[in-house]
């Protein structure tokens, strides 16, 4: 069933050899949070001693800890195409996008309270608008824009919801980090411009992986995307109405209450240095693999693969199959050594299944997701998805035979 | 929007006039997703005529998953109705195209 190449991931440190049954080598095919690059580890590493101080204090340690600092702002920066004062770096990715929206509505105060977003927005662009939305039972205060079977806003209907009067922040993605759509941002921007509202476009999914977003005001990144540690990047275009009500002037230009830890901003500006460099061809290789996961899921019976098949991501694969519940897919994915995520309820803590599938009005159960890590984090990747690939419908096929739904 | 039971609500039982006459029942209340869809189509499966099928369920994917085993199985969803404490989703069976 599976094929007896090693694999690419260690296993478990201190993992003890010679037992009876050896585990199957462990293959990584879930990288929304992967493995650091391997360079950014080397440079956390480092940085742990040489930027560990305060970069506010004004010795000659803390000095040294801003210039670090200051360095992978510039980085950063540059690689997005903005200036260093533009871009912030924030705890988590998901702070960061709800940051973002929050400064456009505190700036836009006095026009109105309301958001536009997709439907298949990130649950931190969902969750806080619509707790905004009840907390003054004022349904109108979020508009949530549908959209197609492939995940893709619909965009009569996001032009006529940004038109809305009131209406002082637009949110969408640049690509659903669920199942790789990407989204029309520069149609939903023009959108906004004639609406004078702002745009804020979460590229948490795609940034480092995908091409650098052109249409937007104010932008949002993940680090774990580019295989960095987990750090927020939020990128305020100059001349956008944009304050934060919590603002210390003094921090991360009054973006944020928690100043980054230096050593983990450099080791993301060295991930974001890393993948840069080979982008191009990891691009070009992760969507070829993706195409073969799409084909293979193609045919297993009864399976449903999800989100446009070329205007996508490079690096994400999602598809549900009927009559098996998610939990008991990706278990047995994981005991033949391969690791997925799966957006089905059962899979999470809630009865809900994934609002981006609801949304698309795709099957929710029985779903599989995988998300590529680069080659430089996984070189056996494509020994990997080769495996995976063969793996596939076998797997699908014997967890129906076990609950007994292998005839339907 | 997410498609909600609310937008195919009906007031009427399912053997009120103007809604289709519904002749096999799967009642799935209680149950957990996958198994609504399952049970309707192992249902399908012994019984393939034509027909309308209404599956009955609480959990809240079965309003995304009967719809979506419809359009894979090629059959017809009919529409959903709000029951309060459950939904009752209706399924018009069809003749298999090919064989």
């Amino acid at each position: 069933m599976v094929s007896h190449d090693p694999g690419t991931n260690p296993g478990p440190a201190g993992q003890v050899g010679g037992t009876a049954a050896t585990p199957p080598a462990r293959r990584l095919l879930d990288a929304a949070a992967g493995p650091l690059h391997p360079t950014a580890r080397d440079t956390l590493v480092a940085a742990v001693d040489a930027g560990w101080a305060d970069p506010a204090r004004l010795h000659t340690e803390g000095r040294r800890a801003r210039a670090l600092l200051d360095r992978s702002r510039e980085v950063v920066a540059a690689g997005l195409g903005v200036r260093p004062g533009e871009v912030s770096f924030l705890p988590s990715g998901p702070a960061a996008i709800s940051r973002a929206i929050e400064g456009v509505l505190h700036a836009g105060r006095r026009r109105g309270a309301r958001t536009v977003a997709s439907a298949v927005e990130h649950s931190a662009v969902l969750v806080p608008a619509r707790a905004r939305a009840s907390g003054v039972d004022d349904p109108t205060l979020l508009a949530e824009v549908r959209v197609d079977a492939l995940g893709r806003v619909d965009l009569d209907a996001w032009a006529a919801a940004v038109a809305e009067p009131g209406t002082v922040v637009a949110a969408l993605q640049s690509a659903n980090g669920e199942v790789g759509t990407r989204q029309p941002l520069a149609e939903a921007h023009e959108a906004c411009r004639r609406a004078g509202v702002p745009l804020v476009v979460d590229a948490s999914a795609s940034l480092g992986r995908d091409d650098v977003p052109g249409h937007w005001d104010v932008l949002v990144g993940d680090a774990r995307t580019w295989a960095g540690p987990p750090l927020g990047v939020l990128v305020v275009r100059e001349g956008v109405r944009w304050h934060w009500s919590g603002a210390r002037a003094d921090v991360e230009h009054g973006r944020t209450d928690v100043a980054p830890w230096v050593p983990v901003a450099l080791a993301a500006a060295e991930a974001w240095q890393q993948t840069q460099a080979a982008r191009v061809p990891d691009t070009a290789t992760t969507s070829r693999l993706v195409s073969r996961v799409r084909d293979a899921a193609a045919g297993v019976p009864d399976t449903h693969v999800v989100g446009d098949p070329l205007d996508r991501l490079p690096h994400v694969v999602t598809f549900s199959s009927l009559y098996v519940d998610g939990e008991v897919v990706v278990g047995a994915f994981d005991a033949a050594g391969f690791a997925v995520a799966s957006g089905s309820a059962c899979t999470s803590s809630t009865l809900e299944p994934s609002h981006v599938l609801a949304a698309m009005g795709v099957l929710t159960h029985g779903n599989v997701r995988v998300t590529l890590p680069l080659p430089a984090v996984s070189p056996g990747l494509v020994a990997d998805v080769d495996a995976f690939c063969a793996a596939l419908s076998p797997t699908i096929a014997a967890v129906r035979a076990s609950l007994g739904v292998g005839d339907l | 929007m997410s498609p909600s039971p609310d937008s195919f609500d009906s007031p009427e039982s399912p053997e009120s006039p103007g809604s289709p006459e519904a002749t096999d029942v799967v009642d799935a209340r209680g149950e957990r997703c996958p198994l609504p869809v399952i049970r309707l189509a192992r249902l399908v499966r012994d019984d393939p005529r034509p027909r309308v099928v209404t599956v009955l369920a609480t959990d809240p994917a079965a309003a995304h998953d009967v719809p979506a085993w419809c359009r894979m199985r090629g059959h017809r969803f009919a529409g959903a109705r709000d029951r309060g404490d459950h939904t009752a989703y209706d399924v018009e069976v069809l003749a298999p195209v090919d064989p």
